[in-house]
């Protein structure tokens, strides 16, 4: 698995989607990627957008998203930046997967899957902007070896 | 997205081919609770050519099974692929939603599922208000009233 750096730049706009997904793609065939790892990666990008672009801005002025995936020693990086409100994701609560169905659609749902696909996950807040920065690791071991949690579920 | 939608036994079945994101899940959503306007109570979801679920997708299929509750119908999911069925089971839905492995076993989970129905419906009605009639409870207070 080479080095890689991809830089992408979108509007606040759902319709940008499509760039993002072509960005997996190409992060695909210039690294090996299975296509569950591709679908992953696809997931984080598209929860972590969609949430900036649905709750980041109170205007309805076009704003610029940053978007930084880099691939360095197994490892993904992909770094978001964005002038919205401030939003760190580190201090959203897990939802109770236990819990009413009514109460589990409320929200953090996006940000759940997120962290259960990344490894680790910092933010800050500078000079009135966001920079998310997510890692996820990219060995091919960490794809085969079966967490305790879904050991016990398929049980 | 491509979304096919068949009837067969009284049960409406979505096949949804492709990949369910932000923008593509507005669609289904809007075929699903067109069927739910139309008065479906039996429904399910094939999932056998979908490659990709966001939670934009699974917030869709929640709505269904709400909705579903109420009008005391059932949404059933089946043939789910590997990526799609691991979403189901982080979100913690895979215990919540019925989800089968095959198309053939979510039609016939509508016919077990009517015999249970018919099972537990047998005591509920045969249930007397009073079980025991027999035993005699009010014998101390007729004779006290005899003195």
């Amino acid at each position: 698995m080479g080095a890689f750096t991809l830089p992408i730049r979108v509007k606040n706009s759902l319709e940008e989607l499509g760039t993002l997904f072509g960005a997996v793609d190409a992060l695909g065939t210039k690294i090996f990627l299975s296509q569950k790892k591709r679908w992953e990666i696809q997931l984080i990008l598209e929860e972590i957008f969609t949430n900036i672009v649905n709750h980041g801005f109170n205007d309805k002025e076009e704003h610029e998203i940053e978007i930084l995936i880099t691939v360095k020693n197994k490892i993904l990086t992909i770094r978001f930046e964005d002038d919205g409100k401030p939003f760190d994701p580190t201090g959203v609560t897990f939802p109770d997967t236990r819990c009413a169905v009514e109460q589990r659609l409320v929200g953090g749902l996006g940000v759940h899957f997120v962290r259960h696909f990344i490894d680790t996950c910092t933010y800050r807040r500078t000079g009135g902007k966001n920079i998310m920065i997510l890692e996820k690791k990219m060995t091919d071991q960490a794809e085969t070896e079966p967490t305790p949690q879904s050991n016990q579920k398929r049980r | 997205m491509e979304i096919i939608c068949e009837r067969q036994n009284n049960i409406e079945i979505f096949k949804v081919k492709g990949q369910l994101e932000s923008n593509t899940s507005p669609e289904l959503e809007e075929q699903l609770m067109m069927s739910l306007e139309r008065g479906t109570t039996r429904m399910v979801i094939d999932f056998e050519n979908l490659e990709y679920i966001s939670s934009a997708g699974i917030r869709v299929i929640l709505k269904a099974v709400k909705k579903l509750e109420q009008s005391r119908g059932r949404l059933v999911l089946c043939c789910l692929q590997d990526y799609v069925q691991e979403v189901f089971e982080i979100a913690g839905f895979d215990t919540y939603l019925t989800i089968e492995p095959t198309l053939e076993r979510a039609i016939a989970s509508w016919e077990e599922g009517r015999e249970k129905e018919e099972n537990s419906d047998l005591p509920k009605a045969s249930n007397p208000i009073s079980p025991h009639s027999n035993e005699p409870l009010f014998t101390k207070g007729t004779e006290e009233k005899g003195d």
